[in-house]
């Protein structure tokens, strides 16, 4: 890659180019490459391997997500080289806070005659058993060194397994056959903490909030009364305010998590709205507002205007249990309030079918997990015509008059660089979705690894990959066959 | 020999009474969150302790027991009776309805039925009672699970095709579905009563997988087999060893009614 | 009186002739040809017809020609199996049930095994009624006199206990009974005493004589025993390899055999069985 970007202070480091620039008013990006460096099959690296990365990128027969995520409406951007050590990349419209997206471009070589083999990485495949494992190798010709001229990586290979069991993963980790693991469930986080202090690692608040959501569609095939539950803001916000996310923390991640308050965690420092608290406890106040809704709540029933006891249904993913008891929590919590909800665990293909195609069901309870922090990666969330506006998706026009002004704010940081301009806009988008609650942010849960003590310099980090993002710099104790996370 | 019999039908007496009467003996409500309390050992209030979410076990398992303990045999009872007369006229007919026979039970054995329970799962309510899907999962699994117990009855009924009484019967003019229920069914009565205990715990088991993908009994209802896929963090049953109660009533439950239920045949 | 049950209607008008029985027949297994070869043997009503032959000459496979029931044991009949005027090889399975039991009743070798062990003694005349009788009880009005005639207990008790519960000579007093339920034209009694010892023997044989004088009814008596046969039978056939080589009346082929195997079989014996007669 280009750029790196560091995960602990989210901030870019240079890697294989040594400075870029941005020009004429953010349409175009210029890379200075560093100078001397080889593939780890020995061909050099030049200009022409950033323009042929660049344009195999774009072709859209390879139905590349990263490519995808550099086209906009206006088109596909262009790479041209400037000279063999600079590369020019021109955008038909400015895009904010693009140069983040070099993080994720692993550039391939255009000369080498094997060009999956050569890596300009650390580390290159050697051996690849799908479901498996995956068996990387030291990079010989890597350019970097540490601060004493010692080339890196430390390491001579990596091995990184691919393990069904959580049970299985920490047994092994426990019995020192796995080094890292990068991620870990709360409970098995819970009793590694209890029997092995140091090897488990909170790598502090991920960028993963789970969330519940009611379905507003207008096509969806569910009875016209429930629609209007779901469309009211009143009955968001109330259940909203009888979910007590102070418990869902503690009991179901054990305290390894905290009440989430919007779509941007604390831990993205740069884009998060620090005015905005998560929505209080307080079931009063939730009645309170269903009161005022035309709702009643009599002998621990609630009705709505027309008579009908409130039940709904909330949908989850089958298997994960901090899914589950969250489910069953919340079903205790809007018992108080006179809602019954009725708890469906779905297995995942059923559960997308229904969220993305059928639109049958009430709510839905599910975790979100952002690989990125700018607020760009998000469009297709907040837009009223994105297909990931889960609560009423793909719409031709925004349906109410709060999703149109959020379509706006969105547009709008999204048409300007100037970091200050884009940060205020996004604030009015959370703003407006703390205000709405078309998600009900429930916990942000922290990034839990697992690092055994042979293992140096790890730096956990809450963003992926947690354990390995500065994999060049990982050393063994003793100078063991290699790490494996 | 029949002190043990009297004091397995005592035990299976008594926890079967016992999950009747779950809603009079349990301390507490089954889904009740004491959040305070979680994974709280034995105590007065708690005479089993709470589990990770602060709920009483004693009515967790009380109630557990009465949605397995009254559907699983049902679903056995579902599962042999098929057998029963499917195994049984294969065995005895012979010849095509035989070769039909096995090819149909090979084909109920070797399909992957999971994905029948899985639309099963979304062909039902969304706002369904739980005491309505854990019926539905445990009527399924009866009727889907005939082909192994169908087998063995099959082989039997081969046998006793040949049999002395059988030939009388014939001799005697008797029609052919009486033939088959008197002289071969009744005939494999023993063989059926030990597919039908065995295919108890299997299907307490077997409900307790489908939980994992989440069918069978859904939240806040308690089954022995959501139960049992506790006991699979194995450092809580260390540290928490009243965890595995319903492991050990499943296992009561299965002896005694073998206990039971063999002797009859004994007596027979 | 069991004399009073009703025979069967059509049965009785087919019966113009004083023929019961006339049969024809060759037998083949699968893999064995010609079990039975072209074997003609005659019955008229109220004779007992004694059919002698060692294991494997094919006395049970006729019994089960008769009877229709070869298909079980992979046999097929070929030829002509007359019951009164009436051709069984030709009567279709459906018809065939209701002549099975009805008009010809059947004793077994085995009695034990040949009752269902998990059925009471009253379940068996339920269900051998029910075979053939729309009404359900039917059964429980003819069923004191029918043991009487067989000389089994009449006290429901006995009538509650399960084959196992019985001893040999007992159950083939059932089956005798069983057989006699629908008042059939014949029975067919394959080696109905070998199981049994003497005196039990004796005590089965002198019932079948006793229905025959006092029911007319036909039996056609399958048995290795010489000395059985000779003391019940009518008439005498002997079959080896599958061929009847010698019938007669029994007091003709007893005391003037004309086979090689006949007199074979009359030189085993100390004494000349008519004797004992």
């Amino acid at each position: 890659m280009l750029l790196r970007l560091n995960r602990q202070t989210q901030q870019l480091e240079p890697k294989l180019a040594v400075s870029w620039r941005q020009s004429e008013g953010g349409k175009a990006i210029t890379f200075r490459l560093r100078d001397g460096v080889r593939f780890s099959d020995g061909t050099p690296f030049g200009a022409e391997d950033v323009v042929y990365t660049f344009e195999t990128m774009m072709d859209p027969a390879k139905l590349s997500p990263v490519g995808d995520s550099f086209r906009s409406a206006q088109g596909a951007p262009q790479a041209r080289a400037l000279s063999t050590s600079q590369v020019e990349i021109r955008f038909p419209a400015p895009v904010a806070g693009v140069e983040r997206l070099f993080d994720q471009v692993t550039i391939v070589s255009a000369r080498s005659p094997r060009k999956a083999m050569a890596a300009l990485g650390p580390f290159a495949l050697k051996e690849h058993r799908a479901g498996s494992y995956v068996l990387l190798e030291r990079n010989p010709n890597y350019w970097e060194k540490d601060a004493n001229g010692r080339a890196l990586p430390y390491l001579d290979a990596v091995r990184l397994e691919i393990l069904q069991n959580r049970e299985m993963e920490l047994i092994r980790f426990r019995r020192g056959e796995l080094h890292l693991v990068n991620k870990l469930d709360a409970d098995s986080f819970a009793r590694l903490a209890a029997d092995a202090p140091s090897a488990a690692r909170d790598a502090g608040p991920s960028l993963e909030p789970e969330m519940l959501w009611f379905n507003q569609s207008p096509q969806s095939p569910l009875p016209a009364h429930k629609k209007a539950w779901f469309q009211s803001r009143a009955f968001r916000r109330a259940v909203s305010a009888a979910i007590n996310r102070e418990d869902l923390a503690r009991l179901v991640y054990h305290g390894y998590a905290r009440p989430a308050a919007g779509p941007v965690p604390a831990a993205n420092r740069n884009w998060v709205n620090t005015s905005l608290a998560p929505h209080a406890y307080n079931p009063g106040d939730a009645v309170a507002r269903l009161e005022k809704d035309g709702f009643r709540l009599r002998s621990g029933v609630l009705r709505d205007g027309k008579g009908t006891a409130v039940e709904f249904s909330v949908i989850t993913n089958a298997g994960n249990k901090a899914r589950e008891k969250m489910a069953a929590m919340i079903q205790q919590d809007l018992a108080k309030i006179g809602i019954k909800l009725n708890v469906v665990t779905l297995d995942f293909g059923s559960l997308i079918e229904r969220i993305t195609k059928t639109l049958n069901y009430e709510s839905c309870l599910l975790g979100l997990v952002n690989l990125d922090l700018d607020p760009n990666a998000q469009m297709n969330v907040w837009l009223s015509s994105g297909a990931s506006h889960q609560w009423n998706p793909a719409q031709k026009s925004p349906a109410t008059a709060w999703e149109a002004e959020i379509d706006t704010w969105m547009r709008k940081q999204a048409s300007t660089t100037d970091p200050a301009r884009r940060k205020a806009a996004f604030d009015q988008v959370q703003r407006i979705a703390w205000e709405e609650a078309p998600f009900l942010y429930l916990v942000t849960k922290n990034f839990l690894v697992g690092v055994g003590p042979a293992v140096r310099n790890v730096q956990p980090a809450s963003l992926h990959p947690a354990v390995f993002w500065n994999i060049e710099r990982l050393a063994l104790a003793a100078e063991t066959s290699g790490i494996r996370p | 020999m029949k002190q043990l019999r009297i004091a397995a039908m005592g035990v299976l007496v008594a926890i079967f009474s016992a999950s009747l009467a779950a809603d009079l003996l349990s301390p507490h409500p089954y889904g009740e969150q004491y959040r305070d309390a979680v994974n709280a050992a034995p105590s007065r209030a708690f005479p089993m302790g709470t589990d990770d979410m602060g709920r009483d076990r004693l009515s967790r398992l009380l109630h557990a027991c009465r949605v397995s303990l009254l559907l699983a045999p049902a679903a056995a009872l579902v599962a042999t009776t098929l057998a029963g007369l499917l195994g049984g006229a294969a065995g005895y007919l012979g010849g095509t309805a035989d070769r039909v026979f096995l090819r149909l039970s090979d084909l109920f054995l070797s399909l992957p039925w999971l994905f029948l329970f899985l639309s099963v799962r979304s062909l039902l309510p969304l706002n369904a009672a739980p005491a309505v899907s854990a019926v539905a999962t445990f009527l399924l699994l009866g009727v889907l699970g005939w082909a192994g117990p169908a087998r063995v009855a099959r082989a039997c009924a081969c046998g006793l095709r040949q049999s002395d009484f059988v030939m009388q019967a014939k001799a005697n003019g008797r029609s052919p579905m009486r033939l088959l229920l008197v002289e071969i069914v009744r005939n494999l009565r023993p063989v059926l009563a030990a597919q039908f205990w065995l295919a108890i715990p299997v299907f307490v088991l077997a409900e307790a997988n489908l939980g994992l993908l989440g069918l069978g009994v859904s939240e806040p209802l308690p089954s022995l087999g959501g139960l049992l896929r506790e006991l699979e963090n194995y450092q809580a049953v260390v540290s928490q060893p009243w965890m595995v109660a319903p492991a050990i009533i499943l296992i009561g439950v299965t002896g005694c009614l073998h206990l039971v239920l063999g002797w009859e045949e004994i007596r027979r | 009186m069991t004399e009073s049950l009703p025979r069967s209607d059509d049965m009785e008008a087919a019966a113009s002739g004083a023929t019961l029985l006339d049969v024809a027949v060759s037998v083949d297994y699968f893999g064995r040809q010609a079990a039975v070869r072209e074997v003609r043997f005659s019955m008229e009503r109220g004779e007992i017809l004694g059919l002698i032959g060692e294991s494997g000459s094919g006395k049970s496979t006729l019994a089960m020609a008769i009877l229709g029931l070869l298909s079980f044991r992979g046999g097929k009949a070929r030829g002509e199996i007359r019951l009164q005027g009436r051709d069984l090889l030709a009567l279709p399975e459906r018809e065939m049930r209701q002549v099975r039991g009805r008009a010809i009743g059947f004793v077994p070798q085995s009695p034990l095994a040949a009752l269902n062990p998990t059925l009471r003694l009253d379940g068996h005349f339920r269900e051998a009624w029910r075979a053939h009788r729309p009404d359900r009880n039917g059964w429980r009005e003819v069923l004191p006199d029918l043991l009487r005639r067989v000389q089994l207990p009449r006290e429901a008790e006995f009538l509650r206990q399960y084959p196992r519960q019985l001893s040999v000579g007992l159950a083939q007093r059932v089956l005798i009974a069983l057989a006699l339920l629908h008042n059939p034209r014949l029975i067919i009694a394959d080696e109905p005493t070998s199981a049994l010892d003497a005196i039990t023997q004796s005590g089965v044989l002198s019932l079948l004589a006793g229905l025959n004088r006092d029911l007319q009814t036909s039996i056609l008596f399958i048995s290795h025993d010489l000395v059985s046969v000779a003391r019940l039978s009518h008439r005498v056939a002997i079959l080896l390899h599958g061929e009847l080589v010698e019938q007669g009346p029994a007091v003709e082929v007893f005391g003037n055999p004309q086979h090689v195997y006949t007199r074979q079989l009359m030189a085993t014996l100390l004494v000349n069985p008519l004797l004992r007669r």
